[in-house]
C-alpha cells in the first residue's frame, strides 16, 4: 500500500512503521466526526443553496485568488481549469519551497538524481539538514540504505548543516560510517567548495576520512529539501550556488541533486504542462500570465486583504488538521473565503466564510500523486472504507466556478 | 452519424489517387452506404485534397523531460505570437508548448496520431496523464529499455532470452507503451559511473555488457513478441563526427531483425571537408535502400531556437557548454535512464548547422522508398513539428530547396551533394511518408489511408501550388468520424485514444520483478504500473497495436 502522506511515497510496510508524519496523519483523519459531516451532506438542498450563494459572490468578486495544499494531478487540473474560467491568480506553493527551486532551475539549470539511482549508485551521500529534514521525510534514511541482513550501508553519510541528535542516530544506526559536521546552512556552498579545491589548504580540524571519501568519490548525492532553507536569506541564490558547485564537480567526476520537494510539486508539474509555468499565474482572457512576485499568496492577500469584493478560494486536499491560510488572514479577510478542507461543512453569519468538507487525497480517493524527487508519479488507490460521499475538490469546484 | 465527403481528390498513399466520395460511418470510413441510410451532413470537396489525418511517429510531447524543458525555458515563452516566421512555419510559444498548445499545433496541419519517443519507465505515469491532456490526438509511447540496470545485469549475467522476452512483455504492459526504445544502448548507465563514451563494443564499466549485446537481445525480444513497431534505436555517438561507423556497426548488431533507425540525419557524420565535419547521407540510404529489415525517420533541422531534450546524458553532457541561453538541467532517472536538457539555437550561416540541414534532405531524397523514411524534426530537438508543411514543400521542390540551400554557410555549398539530387517527392509519396508508412510500422491497420473500414481521420486540404500553405491550413479535419477543425477553427473533440502494445504477460514474471524491485527500485511494482482501468478512468480509449504476423 502507496503512503501518500509525505512525499517519499513509501509502498513498504517496513516503512510505514515507526513513520511519524503517517501515523500522525491517520491519527487527524481517524479523529474526524465522519457520521456529522455527512448528514450535512445528505441535505443537497441545503448545500445548493450555499453552492448558489458562492456562485453569485464569485461571479461579482473583482479578485480571485486560488491556492491551497493541491497534491494531486485530478484537483490541479480541476483547480486550472477553474482559475482559467474565474480569472483568478493562481498560487499553490506551499511556503514557497517549491517554488523557489522551480525558479532557481530556471535560472542556472540543476544536475538532479532520483531515490532509485540515488540509493544504488551512490558512494557518498551529502546530506544538507537544518534540523527538519526527518521531520519531514522520516523514512528518508530507510530509503536510501542499501543493507542485507546484518550487513550495514558501508558508504559515506556527511550530515551537514544543524541535524538533531535523534538524526544523527538515525543514520548512523543505518550507516555506521556517518559524519556530522556543523555548519550553517548558509555557508554550504562555500564548505563544499573549500573541502573540494584540491588546490587550497583544509582547516586542521578536518577530518580526512570523510574529505577523502568525499574526493574520490565516483558518485555523490546531495541530498536536501527546499524545505529546509527557512533560515536562509536568499534561498534561490543558495540554489544556484549548489547547482554550481555540482556542476564543477561533473567535470571531473559524478555528483547530483537528490532534490526532495513537497506534494506541493504536483501541482508545479501539472501546472508546467498546462500553462508553461510553474505556478504563480494570472489568468487574463484565459491565457496564463507568469507573475512570480504579484501572483504569490500572501502577496495577492496583502493587496486585496481589505476589499470586500475579493475572495479566496481555498483547495487543500492534505491530511492536516489545521486551515492553510494563516489565522490573521482567516480573521481580518474582509472579502469571501472558501475552504475546501476537513470533513465538516461550515457557514458564518454573511455567508462569507464558507468551509466545505472535502475528500483527502490517497486517503478518501484515488489519487495521482508525484514523489519528492518529481520522477514517479504513484496512483494512490483509496485508503478509507467509508469514504463513499466526500466530494471532492474537482466535484466542488465543477459546481461553485461554472 | 454518416458524413459524406463528395468529390474530393483522394490521395492516400497506395498509389491510386483518384477523384471520389468518402462516407464517415460511425467514425469508421465507407466507400458507399445502403441507398436508404440517413446522411447527417454533406460537404461538397471537388477540388479539394483529401488525405488520412497526418502520424507522427517521434515527437516528445510528454514525459518528465518535456515538462523540465518547459520549466527551464520560461523566458522563451513568447507573449504574443506571429502566425508564422520567416520560412513560413508556424511559431509556437514557446520550444516546448502546453499540452493543449501541442493539440492544436497538430490539428492545424491533419495529424491525428503521435507518438511519444522516450517513457520512462518509473515515469510513464506521467508521461500519460501530460498526453491525456493534448486534445485532438491519439497518442503513444516507446518504452526506454536498454539502460535499465536489471535489464543489464540479466543481459551480463547471460539470463535465457525468453526471461528477457517476458521482462519486456512486462514493461510494455505496465507502462502501457506499444513500443520498445532504447537510446544509446548501456551508455546513459555507464555515464553515471562516470564512463564518458561506450561504442557498440566497448563493454560496460560495471556489467560485462556491450551496446551490440543489448541491442541485440532487444531486437530478438521485440521480434519474438512480435511487437508491431521494430525496436526503436537512438544510436551511440549522436552528433558526433564520424559516427556513421557505429551507426552502421548498431544497425548489423540486430542481425537482420527489424529495426527502426530514429532521428537518422544526427547519426550519419563523416570526418571529411573542410571542418572534419561531413555528411554521410549517401552511406547510410545505400543501407536502408538495400535492407528492407531497416526504417528511418529523419530529424530535420531547422534553424532557430530550439531546446534539445533527450535520455541520452552522456551526449548531452558533451554539448553542454554549447547552450544558449547557457543553462542546461541533467537528470539520472532511478537506474533506468536518463534526462538532458540543453536549450539550442540552429543558425543558418554555422557550416555545421547548415550541412545538418542538407543530411536530413539528402537521407530523405536517397532513401527510395518513402514507406521507410518519415517525416520528422525530432521535435523539438532539430526544430518545431509545425515544420511539417515546410519540410513537405523542400522535399517536393527542387527550387524551393536550392533557393534555401543558396543561403547557407559558403563550405556547405561547396561539400555537399545536394544540388545534385533533383528529385521531388509526389503528394502520394507524401502521404506514405506521413501517413501510411508509419501506420504501417506501428501496426495501425485502423488507419493511415482512406481505405474502406479505416478510422475516419480525414483531412482535407485546399491545393496550392505552395505545399506549405496547403498542409499548415487544411479546410476542415475530422476525427474519429468526428468535424474537429474547420477553417482555421478547432472545436470540441470528444474522443482520447492511447495506443498500446499490449502482449501476453507471463504473471510469474510480477512475483519475480517484486522480489528484485524493492532492492533495485526501492518499491514494489504496484507503485509503477499503470491497469487499463486507471487509463480507462480518465476517459481515454485503448487501442491495441496489431502484432506483426507470424509469417
Amino acid at each position: 500500500m502507496l503512503c501518500c502522506f509525505c512525499s517519499l511515497l513509501c509502498d513498504r510496510d517496513d516503512l510505514h512503521r515507526g513513520c511519524d508524519v503517517r501515523s500522525d496523519a491517520l491519527k487527524t483523519l481517524d479523529s474526524y466526526d465522519v457520521t456529522k459531516a455527512t448528514s450535512v451532506l445528505c441535505s443537497p438542498s441545503k448545500i445548493d443553496e450555499i453552492v448558489e450563494s458562492l456562485k453569485r459572490r464569485l461571479v461579482a468578486s473583482t479578485s480571485i485568488l486560488l491556492t491551497g495544499r493541491i497534491y494531486s494531478v485530478e484537483t490541479s487540473r480541476a483547480v486550472l481549469k477553474a482559475a482559467r474560467s474565474l480569472e483568478a491568480s493562481l498560487d499553490a506553493s506551499e511556503l514557497g519551497w517549491g517554488i523557489n527551486n522551480a525558479f532557481a532551475t530556471a535560472r542556472n539549470g540543476a544536475f538532479t538524481t532520483s531515490l532509485a539511482d540515488s540509493r544504488a549508485t551512490s558512494q557518498t551521500f551529502i546530506v544538507l539538514d537544518d534540523g527538519t529534514l526527518l521531520d519531514r521525510f522520516p523514512r528518508l534514511p530507510h530509503a536510501l540504505c542499501l543493507s542485507s541482513g546484518d550487513q550495514k550501508d558501508s558508504r559515506t553519510v556527511l550530515l551537514l548543516g544543524s541535524p538533531t541528535s535523534a538524526a544523527i542516530d538515525t543514520w548512523t544506526s543505518l550507516f555506521p560510517n556517518t559524519w556530522s559536521v556543523p555548519c550553517a546552512m548558509d555557508q554550504v556552498a562555500n564548505a563544499l567548495n573549500q573541502w573540494t579545491n584540491h588546490r587550497r589548504p583544509l582547516d586542521d580540524d578536518i577530518s580526512t576520512v570523510w574529505l577523502n571519501a568525499m574526493r574520490t568519490s565516483t558518485y555523490t548525492s546531495i541530498v536536501w529539501s527546499p524545505a529546509c532553507l527557512s533560515s536562509v536569506s536568499q534561498p534561490e541564490l543558495w540554489i544556484e550556488d549548489l547547482m554550481d558547485w555540482i556542476r564543477g564537480q561533473n567535470e571531473e567526476t559524478r555528483c547530483s541533486s537528490l532534490t526532495l520537494s513537497g506534494l506541493d510539486s504536483t501541482f508545479q508539474q501539472v501546472c508546467t504542462w498546462t500553462t508553461g509555468f510553474p505556478g504563480r499565474v494570472r489568468f487574463r482572457n484565459t491565457i496564463p500570465i507568469f507573475e512570480p512576485m504579484e501572483s504569490n499568496y500572501l502577496s495577492w492577500i496583502k493587496r486585496h486583504g481589505n476589499d470586500p469584493h475579493a475572495s479566496i478560494v481555498c483547495v487543500d486536499e492534505s491530511a492536516k488538521a489545521d486551515s492553510f491560510l494563516p489565522k490573521s488572514v482567516l480573521d481580518s479577510f474582509a472579502g469571501t473565503i472558501v475552504e475546501l478542507h476537513g470533513r465538516s461543512l461550515e457557514v458564518d453569519d454573511n455567508g462569507s466564510h464558507v468551509l466545505l468538507p472535502t475528500s483527502t487525497a490517497g486517503y478518501d480517493v484515488n489519487s495521482t500523486i508525484s514523489r519528492a524527487d518529481q520522477v514517479v508519479m504513484a496512483f494512490v488507490s483509496r485508503q478509507s472504507p467509508a469514504a463513499d460521499d466526500w466530494p471532492t475538490p474537482t466535484e466542488w469546484l465543477s459546481r461553485i466556478c461554472t | 452519424m454518416i458524413i459524406h465527403l463528395k468529390n474530393g481528390t483522394c490521395v492516400d498513399g497506395v498509389g491510386d489517387t483518384k477523384v471520389r466520395s468518402l462516407y464517415l460511418v460511425n467514425g469508421l470510413i465507407a466507400e458507399s452506404i445502403e441507398p436508404t441510410a440517413k446522411i447527417d451532413a454533406t460537404y461538397d470537396v471537388r477540388g479539394k485534397v483529401l488525405m488520412a489525418g497526418g502520424i507522427d511517429l517521434h515527437t516528445h510531447i510528454g514525459g518528465g523531460k518535456v515538462n523540465i524543458a518547459r520549466l527551464l525555458l520560461p523566458e522563451l515563452v513568447l507573449p504574443k505570437m506571429e502566425s508564422f516566421d520567416a520560412h513560413g512555419i508556424r511559431q509556437l510559444s514557446a520550444p516546448v508548448p502546453t499540452t493543449w498548445e501541442t493539440g492544436l499545433r497538430y490539428l492545424e496541419m491533419g495529424y491525428t496520431t503521435c507518438m511519444e519517443p522516450a517513457v520512462l519507465p518509473a515515469n510513464a505515469r506521467q508521461a500519460h496523464r501530460e498526453m491525456e491532456d493534448i486534445p485532438w490526438l491519439d497518442t503513444g509511447g516507446y518504452l526506454l529499455l536498454g539502460n535499465d540496470r536489471m535489464l543489464l545485469r540479466w543481459i551480463a549475467e547471460g539470463v535465457s532470452q525468453e526471461q528477457i522476452n517476458q521482462y519486456v512483455a512486462w514493461m510494455l504492459k505496465a507502462h502501457q507503451c506499444c513500443g520498445v526504445k532504447v537510446v544509446n544502448a548501456g551508455g546513459i548507465d555507464a555515464f553515471k559511473f562516470n564512463q564518458r563514451h561506450l561504442d557498440v563494443d566497448e563493454s560496460h564499466p560495471v556489467f560485462p555488457v556491450t551496446p551490440r549485446d543489448i541491442l541485440r537481445a532487444l531486437a530478438q525480444a521485440v521480434d519474438e513478441l512480435r511487437l508491431a513497431h521494430p525496436l526503436h534505436v537512438h544510436c551511440s555517438n549522436l552528433g558526433v563526427p564520424g559516427n556513421i561507423a557505429s551507426t552502421l556497426k548498431t544497425l548489423q548488431a540486430v542481425e537482420g531483425r527489424r529495426i527502426h533507425l530514429t532521428h537518422a540525419q544526427f547519426h550519419c557524420y563523416g570526418t571529411g571537408g573542410p571542418h572534419g565535419f561531413s555528411s554521410e547521407a549517401y552511406q547510410l540510404a545505400e543501407y536502408v535502400n538495400w535492407n528492407p529489415h531497416v526504417t528511418i525517420d529523419i530529424g530535420q533541422v531547422l534553424f532557430g531556437q530550439t531546446v534539445t531534450i533527450s535520455g541520452d546524458t552522456m551526449h548531452q553532457f558533451e554539448n553542454r557548454n554549447l547552450a544558449r541561453p547557457r543553462k542546461v538541467i541533467f537528470q539520472d532517472l532511478e537506474c533506468q535512464a536518463g534526462c538532458g536538457v540543453v536549450p539550442f539555437r540552429y543558425k543558418q550561416d554555422q557550416y555545421v548547422h547548415g550541412l545538418q540541414w542538407t543530411i536530413g534532405l539528402e537521407l530523405c531524397l536517397r532513401v527510395l522508398d518513402p514507406s521507410r523514411v518519415f517525416l520528422t524534426t525530432d521535435h523539438p530537438n532539430g526544430g518545431p513539428f509545425t515544420a511539417y508543411p515546410h519540410l513537405i514543400r523542400l522535399l517536393t521542390s527542387y527550387d524551393f530547396r536550392m533557393s534555401i540551400f543558396e543561403r547557407l554557410h559558403p563550405d556547405v555549398k561547396s561539400s555537399s551533394s545536394l544540388p545534385s539530387l533533383k528529385r521531388e517527392y509526389t503528394l502520394e509519396e507524401i502521404a506514405q511518408m506521413t501517413r501510411r508508412g508509419p501506420a504501417r510500422i506501428l501496426g495501425l491497420q485502423d488507419r493511415g489511408t482512406l481505405e474502406s473500414g479505416k478510422i475516419a481521420d480525414v483531412v482535407v486540404y485546399d491545393p496550392s501550388e505552395k505545399l506549405d500553405t496547403m498542409f499548415s491550413s487544411p479546410t476542415m479535419v475530422f476525427r474519429h468520424g468526428e468535424l474537429v477543425y474547420r477553417d482555421g477553427q478547432a472545436l470540441k473533440g470528444s474522443c482520447k485514444t492511447t495506443i498500446v502494445a499490449n502482449p501476453s504477460v507471463e504473471t510469474s514474471m510480477n512475483a519475480r520483478l517484486n522480489r528484485e524491485w524493492p532492492d533495485q527500485y526501492g518499491y514494489t511494482t504496484d507503485m509503477v504500473r499503470i491497469h487499463d482501468e486507471e487509463l480507462l478512468s480518465s476517459g481515454n480509449r485503448l487501442k491495441s497495436a496489431t502484432p506483426m504476423s507470424s509469417s
